[in-house]
C-alpha cells in the first residue's frame, strides 16, 4: 500500500528532465539525423563552434584589461600577463584556442569540399561557410595585431599599405579614415564587436540551413545530393552531445597547452622595419609577397576567393563521391599543395622589407 | 536564364579584379613616424619612402582639434627610390590623443602615419628603439596551486568529454 502511494506520488511529480523539456522544447532536438553525422569529420564545424564560445569567454575577460591606444597597447598586454589574476592563463587559452579553431575550421572546409556538401540544395550554405571562413581569418588577423609588439605592428602596417593600394575599398585601413581613433583602436573594435556580430549572424544562418537541408549524405559511389531532413538512424541530441564532448576535450587540450606553452608577446613594435614573418595561417602568402610586394596580399586571396565562389557553379553534377569528381578534387589538391609549398618555402626565406614595394 | 546569371556574376568578378589590378599598378609613397607615441614639445622623426626624386611633401599633424603644419620635406634619392628623414618638434600645447601625420604634395600625392600624443613624457618612448622579433622575457611562473587546479580542471573536462563522446544509446 505504502509502495503504491509512493509510486503514485512519483508519477504525479514531474521529473527534472520533463520539467526542462516542457520549458525548453529540448525534445524538439531529438529529431533523426544520419549516423555518420556523429563521426568526427562531420563534427568539425560543431567543435569549431565550441571553440568560438571559449574565445568569446576568454576574450571578454581580456577586454577588461586591454588598452587599445597605440602608446599603451603592448604594455597593457604585458600587464595582463604579469599583473592580472589568471591573465596569462586566460590569454594563453585564447591564443591556443584560436590556433586550434583555425585548424578545425580548415579541416571542416576540406571535408565539405571532399564530400561535395556544397551541392544542391546546400549551395547557399557553402557561401555562408565561406563568409565564416573570412570571419575566422579576420579574427585571427586582428587578434595578432592587438598585442602590438613588433609582429603585431608589422601586420598592421601591411594592412595599411594594402588598404592604400585598393583605394576607396581599403580606406578603412588607412590613417586618414578617422581623426579621432587610431587604426589599432578601430581594429580592436572590429575584433571584439564587428566580427563577433557578423559571426553570430552567419552562424545562425548556417545552423538554420543545416537544419533545413539536413546533414550532407555519405558520399558513396552512387549517392546524389539531396536533403536528408528527417532521415537517419541517430538523433540530433546525440550529435549535440558528441559535439559538446569533443568541445570539452578541446578545452582540456588548450588548458594544458596554455600551461606548458604560454602565448608569446614580443618587444614594443618599431615602425618602418620588417623583421618578422606572418603567422602559420598566412605564411603561404610570404613567398608571393617577396616576389610581388604587398599587392600579392590582395591578388592571391582574391584569386583563391574567386575559385571558391565558383566551386558550386563549376561542379554541378549530382554525384557526391570523390571518385566521380576527380577533376575538381585534383585542381583543389594542386592548389592545396601550392599553399603548403608556399609555407615550406617561406620557412626558409629570409625576411626582407616588403612595405613600399 | 541561369547561364546569363552565371555569366553576369563572372563578368562582375572579373571587372572587380581588373579594377583592383589597375589601382595596384601605381606605387604608393609611405611615411613612418618614430616614436609612435610622443609628448607635446618633444621631437619626432618622420621618414618617407617610395617617393619620386625632388617630390616636396607638406607635413601636417591632423587631430580632432584641427590641423597643425609641421613643415616641409623633400625626397632625395635613396637607392632605386627616393625618400626623406626629417625631425620635427611638436607644439607644446598639443592635446593628448590620436593624430595622423599627413604628408601631401601639390599634385595630390598623399601618405599618412598614426601618432599618439601622450599626456606626459612618462607614457612615451622618446628614445628611438631597436626593432626586435624576439619574445619578451617575462616571469611567467605559476603557483603550484594554479598549476594543480588547471591540471585537475583539464582532466575533469577531458574525462567528461570522452564520456559524452562514447555515450551512445
Amino acid at each position: 500500500m505504502a509502495s503504491n502511494t509512493s509510486s503514485q506520488l512519483s508519477a504525479a511529480r514531474p521529473k527534472l528532465g520533463d520539467w526542462i523539456f516542457e520549458r525548453t522544447g529540448w525534445k524538439g532536438l531529438t529529431y533523426p539525423v544520419p549516423a555518420h553525422a556523429n563521426t568526427i569529420w562531420y563534427l568539425l564545424g560543431g567543435i569549431s563552434f565550441v571553440g568560438f564560445l571559449i574565445l568569446f569567454g576568454t576574450g571578454i575577460y581580456m577586454a577588461q584589461f586591454y588598452n587599445a591606444q597605440p602608446a599603451n597597447a603592448q604594455q597593457s598586454v604585458v600587464y595582463l600577463i604579469t599583473g592580472v589574476p589568471l591573465g596569462d592563463l586566460i590569454r594563453s587559452i585564447h591564443f591556443w584556442t584560436a590556433q586550434i579553431v583555425t585548424v578545425t575550421v580548415l579541416l571542416h572546409f576540406l571535408r565539405i569540399l571532399w564530400t561535395a556538401a556544397y551541392k544542391k540544395p546546400r549551395e547557399l550554405n557553402w557561401y555562408i561557410g565561406l563568409g565564416l571562413l573570412v570571419v575566422t581569418f579576420g579574427a585571427v588577423y586582428t587578434g595578432s595585431v592587438l598585442k602590438f609588439d613588433q609582429e603585431g605592428l608589422e601586420a598592421m602596417e601591411h594592412a595599411k599599405e594594402t588598404g592604400e593600394l585598393v583605394g576607396a575599398l581599403g580606406s578603412f585601413f588607412t590613417s586618414e579614415f578617422s581623426r579621432s581613433a587610431a587604426l589599432l583602436t578601430r581594429l580592436f573594435t572590429v575584433h571584439i564587436s564587428i566580427l563577433p556580430l557578423v559571426f553570430a549572424l552567419l552562424i545562425g544562418a548556417h545552423i538554420y540551413l543545416i537544419n533545413q537541408n539536413g546533414i550532407s549524405p555519405k558520399p558513396t559511389l552512387d549517392t546524389t545530393a539531396h536533403s536528408t531532413k528527417g532521415e537517419g538512424t541517430s538523433r540530433f541530441d546525440i550529435h549535440l552531445r558528441s559535439m559538446l564532448g569533443y568541445g570539452l576535450i578541446l578545452f582540456a587540450a588548450v588548458m594544458l597547452l596554455a600551461l606548458i606553452l604560454p602565448a608569446p608577446i614580443g618587444h614594443p613594435g618599431v615602425a618602418g622595419t620588417e623583421i618578422s614573418k606572418p603567422w602559420w595561417m598566412f605564411i603561404w602568402l610570404f613567398p608571393a609577397e617577396s616576389a610581388l610586394g604587398v599587392k600579392a596580399l590582395i591578388i592571391a586571396p582574391a584569386i583563391l576567393g574567386l575559385l571558391l565562389v565558383l566551386v558550386p557553379i563549376i561542379d554541378r553534377s549530382p554525384y557526391l563521391s570523390p571518385l566521380r569528381r576527380k577533376g575538381i578534387l585534383i585542381v583543389a589538391g594542386v592548389i592545396l599543395l601550392l599553399i603548403i609549398l608556399g609555407g615550406v618555402v617561406a620557412a626558409f626565406q629570409t625576411v626582407t622589407n616588403h612595405l613600399g614595394m | 536564364m541561369k547561364m546569363n546569371l552565371i555569366s553576369g556574376l563572372l563578368i562582375a568578378l572579373l571587372v572587380g579584379l581588373l579594377s583592383a589590378s589597375v589601382v595596384l599598378a601605381h606605387g604608393v609613397p609611405t611615411i613612418t613616424v618614430q616614436p609612435e607615441a610622443a609628448a607635446p614639445g618633444s621631437q619626432i622623426i618622420v621618414t618617407g619612402s617610395d617617393m619620386e626624386d625632388g617630390e616636396v611633401f607638406e607635413i601636417a599633424l591632423e587631430g580632432m582639434s584641427g590641423t597643425v603644419q609641421l613643415g616641409e620635406a623633400t625626397a632625395k634619392p635613396e637607392g632605386d627610390e627616393a625618400g626623406f628623414t626629417v625631425n620635427f618638434t611638436l607644439p607644446t600645447d598639443l592635446a593628448a590623443g590620436s593624430y595622423v601625420v599627413h604628408g601631401t604634395t601639390d599634385d595630390g600625392g598623399s601618405a599618412t602615419s598614426d601618432l599618439t600624443i601622450a599626456a606626459s613624457s612618462e607614457q612615451t618612448n622618446t628614445q628611438p628603439m631597436e626593432a626586435s622579433a624576439e619574445p619578451l622575457a617575462l616571469d611567467r611562473s605559476k603557483s603550484p596551486l594554479a598549476i594543480g587546479s588547471v591540471i585537475v580542471l583539464a582532466l575533469i573536462s577531458a574525462g567528461l568529454g570522452v564520456g559524452l563522446v562514447r555515450w551512445r544509446e
